[in-house]
């Protein structure tokens, strides 16, 4: 029978395969692609405990979740297109005006 | 009291705007602005009481304050330099009128109107030699007006740097007098020295003739009417000074004495028309410093007064004359030119009889009473009659060279010029006429003292000088054509001495004994405290490199060594940022459980 | 068992698009994974009673986020970014540090192991009319903060990707 740990084994899968992408890609377009993922983990986990529970609050902070998501892909995109206006590259291995 | 405060802002106002704005306002604008300034400092002139009004505290420990004090000498002083100075003013609306820097050089005139007022009217000596330095700083602008030109630009020098020389003496003499210094004869004999170098008189009286460098009507009231006259000011107005001084009163008579007949023995010869008037200006000053020096303050005054309005009408008449013949000034190019300018021709016979001396002009009044007080001294007296024989003759030369005989050389539309350059010289003429009966003696003497008792018959001397200037018209009229001695055209080659001595000798000449000095004297010892410093800065280097820079190096070393791994974590790389948080995310948590 | 098979299928689907997006070279062949991978999320919800985040997820993600991701790629040329190294030279940390969390939760995950019951409203509802009578009353304040959040990126995503500063 499937357990609330498939759920949960499932979800930290993902969630190590998308941290592994956001620091080891050089493509910002890839990170972000893997922050997705890490928040996708999250939701899977949400659910199941919803159903674990048999409580909706669970379903209901996913949907924020997502919301969530959307504005921080929106924003990030929107970050991206700036940086390659000015920096003509994507490649977050080139990038390093946080020093200072 | 506003008025008499206003007198000196208006032409103030005046400059400034000039200098803020002037270049983006129209000619009308400009002439309107400075004319009116200086008719309106005119009126105020007339309008104002006798007072003595201190505005505000300055230099108390040099008892120096902005205060303004009018009396009947800086009165006549100062209508002299507002009326003139109105006249050349319009004048300079057409004289000026094609110039690129038209409002620069109104700004500048304004300017100049002020500093003199303020030079006249200051009630201290202080305050006084701040309008004395500003005239100055207006006659090097304006006399290096053209500053393209390279004569001009070397004139405006010349007349700055011997002018320096006067006024070293002249602020000694000041700072003495403000302090009480007790040294009655050492105060003078500084003014003396001041004054000589604002009135070009011998020896400081080689500026002026290459001073006409610049603008005709700047010459006519710098050079001639008004800043010139300053250092006749300055001794009229320091005359208690001089009355207990008699030997310095002696020099400045001399002074003036051989000032005169110098300068109009070489004016006799030169080519240059507004040369000739300059050298005449020097020889004029030089008769108001006979009077000042016999003790005859106010005859002074008065012949300042005659002098700045016959003087003032022969330059501006030179000016139409220049203007004429588009720009040539050379007398011996010209000749004939009475009937393409009778006008100028009219207006400038009045001003060269008054300078001539002719009986009934101002300036026949004014000179005979110089002569007057200085018939107790015979020497002075055949001196000055020399003199007035010389002014007749050069006089006569001049007017003969531009407007009798024949044209010697041919020239086309000569005309006259427009009324705005007509109209001032009328005025001025009048005044050269009329000034004479309007003597100013009763006026000055309660503020100059009554001239000592001279004793002279005043018919004798009056019938000697209408002789004299009898001769020096009959002298001068059939060999106007002459050319003369090098020596006297030369001016006595006092420029080449100075050259020789000053500038060649003592500057080229001192600096050589200067080197040969350095090299035996200083630098032996220069070498052997050389040598010491060098085995001093042995041991020096040695510990600051070992010691000094050790500390330092290891000091920032310890620093280098020590910010590696702060460094490494500040990498600026976001990746590595986040991989540093989970590090301390699953140290946390880790830690969290293991508890 | 049907639940079973359903389960292990849909897993693998999100696994493996998830490996493969963080290990595709080009970046459209990763969004294309993503999708798949989203999608394989998007069964798992069905499966979990989550009937309207499975509807959401496919809208929401798979047909807006994902055509968001794509334009951003078309935009921005990346040919010179196939060419380079795809890797940080931070990985092997980065491998190190997701060993020592994989050890840690499987560490956790070792002890449950519910069996899930199926899902069932108080009231006999929906799953939808469930999840919005929830939200509408009792998270009411957050729903409208999230809108909040939701225009803000929205300007900041125009102003950002906007040509120039003032024009």
């Amino acid at each position: 029978m499937i357990t609330s740990t498939h759920y949960l084994v499932l979800g930290g899968l993902l969630a190590l395969i998308g941290t592994l992408g956001v620091l080891t890609r050089r493509n910002v377009v890839v990170i972000l692609m893997s922050i997705e993922l890490i928040l996708n983990a999250a939701n899977l986990n949400l659910v199941a405990f919803a159903r674990e529970l048999n409580q909706i609050q669970g379903q209901v902070f996913a949907v924020f979740v997502i919301a969530i998501a959307v504005a921080e892909a929106s924003v990030g995109l929107g970050i991206l297109i700036a940086l390659f206006r000015n920096k003509e590259t994507v490649d977050a291995g080139e990038i390093d005006l946080l020093k200072w | 009291m506003v008025t008499l405060a206003l007198i000196l802002a208006l032409p103030l106002l005046g400059a400034l705007l000039m200098f803020l704005a002037g270049r983006r306002l129209p000619h009308a604008v400009i002439s309107a602005v400075c004319c009116g300034t200086a008719l309106g400092s005119f009126i105020c002139v007339l309008l104002s009481a006798d007072q003595n009004v201190t505005y505000a505290e300055w230099l108390p420990s040099l008892n120096a304050a902005w205060g303004l004090n009018l009396d009947a000498l800086s009165r006549v002083m100062a209508l002299v330099i507002t009326g003139v100075g109105f006249l050349i003013h319009v004048y300079s609306v057409g004289y000026m009128r094609e110039d690129a820097g038209y409002y620069r050089y109104f700004g500048y005139l304004n300017f100049f109107v002020f500093a003199m007022l303020l030079l006249v009217l200051a009630n201290n000596y202080v305050l006084m030699f701040a309008g004395w330095e500003g005239v100055g700083l207006a006659s090097y602008l304006l006399i290096g007006f053209w500053f393209h030109r390279p004569a001009a630009a070397a004139a405006g020098m010349k007349a700055f740097v011997v002018n320096r020389v006067g006024d070293v003496g002249l602020l000694l003499a000041i700072l003495a007098i403000q302090l009480n210094v007790p040294a009655a004869p050492w105060i003078a004999a500084l003014l003396v020295v001041g004054a000589i170098g604002k009135s070009a008189q011998f020896p400081l009286h080689t500026w002026l003739p290459d001073a006409m460098e610049g603008p005709t009507p700047v010459s006519a009231l710098i050079h001639a009417a008004t800043m010139v006259t300053a250092g006749v000011y300055l001794i009229a107005r320091s005359h208690t000074i001089f009355e207990s001084a008699a030997q310095v009163s002696a020099v400045v008579a001399w002074i003036g004495a051989f000032s005169a007949i110098l300068a109009a023995s070489v004016a006799l010869a030169q080519n240059d028309i507004k040369r000739v008037l300059a050298w005449s200006t020097v020889s004029q000053l030089g008769y108001m410093f006979l009077a000042l020096g016999t003790g005859a303050y106010w005859v002074a005054i008065f012949h300042m007064v005659t002098h700045a309005f016959f003087k003032a009408l022969l330059f501006l008449g030179a000016g139409n004359v220049i203007h004429a013949v588009y720009g040539e000034q050379d007398l011996r190019k010209m000749g004939g030119m009475r009937t393409a300018l009778p006008k100028t021709h009219a207006l400038m016979l009045v001003g060269a009889a008054s300078a001539a001396g002719a009986p009934g002009l101002a300036g026949f009044f004014s000179k005979d009473a110089i002569l007057a007080s200085a018939w107790s001294a015979p020497l002075l007296f055949v001196v000055g009659m020399a003199a007035a024989l010389l002014t007749a003759a050069y006089m006569t030369r001049l007017m003969y060279l531009i407007f009798y005989g024949t044209a010697r050389e041919e020239r086309l539309h000569m005309h006259e010029p427009p009324m705005v350059m007509i109209a001032p010289l009328a005025v001025l003429a009048v005044g050269a006429i009329a000034a004479g009966y309007v003597s100013p003696r009763f006026l000055l003497t309660p503020v100059l003292g009554a001239e000592r008792e001279a004793g002279a018959p005043e018919w004798i001397v009056m019938a000697l000088a209408t002789a004299v200037a009898g001769a020096g018209w009959w002298f001068a009229r059939g060999r106007y054509l002459n050319s003369w001695p090098a020596f006297l055209q030369r001016a006595f080659y006092i420029d080449e001495i100075y050259d020789a001595v000053f500038v060649r000798g003592f500057a080229l000449g001192g600096g050589r004994l200067l080197s040969a000095f350095d090299a035996r004297v200083l630098d032996a010892g220069v070498n052997g405290v050389g040598w010491l410093t060098r085995l001093v800065s042995r041991v020096s280097i040695w510990w600051d490199i070992w010691i000094v820079d050790g500390l330092v190096r290891a000091a920032s070393f310890a620093v280098k060594m020590s910010s590696y791994p702060v460094r490494f974590v500040q990498s600026g790389y976001v990746q590595f940022y986040a991989l540093v948080m989970l590090a301390g995310l699953i140290t946390f948590v880790g830690y969290l459980f293991a508890r | 068992m049907l639940d079973a098979i359903f389960f292990y299928a849909f897993a693998l689907l999100a696994v493996a698009g998830a490996v493969l997006t963080v290990t595709r070279r080009n970046a459209v062949h990763s969004a294309i994974w993503l999708i798949v991978s989203l999608l394989g999320v998007a069964g798992l919800f069905l499966l979990a009673q989550a009937e309207f985040l499975f509807a959401v997820q496919i809208v929401l993600y798979v047909g807006g986020v994902m055509l968001l991701f794509l334009m951003v790629i078309m935009l921005v040329n990346l040919d010179r970014a196939k060419q380079e190294r795809q890797f940080s030279q931070q990985w092997p940390a980065a491998l190190a540090l997701a060993a020592v969390a994989g050890f840690g939760l499987t560490v956790v995950f070792r002890k449950a192991g519910a069996v899930l019951p199926p899902m069932a409203s108080p009231a006999e509802q929906g799953n939808t009319q469930w999840l919005s009578e929830v939200m509408f009353r009792q998270y009411l304040l957050p729903f409208e903060l999230a809108s909040v959040v939701l225009l803000v990126a929205m300007v900041g995503a125009v102003l950002m990707a906007r040509k120039k500063a003032g024009t």
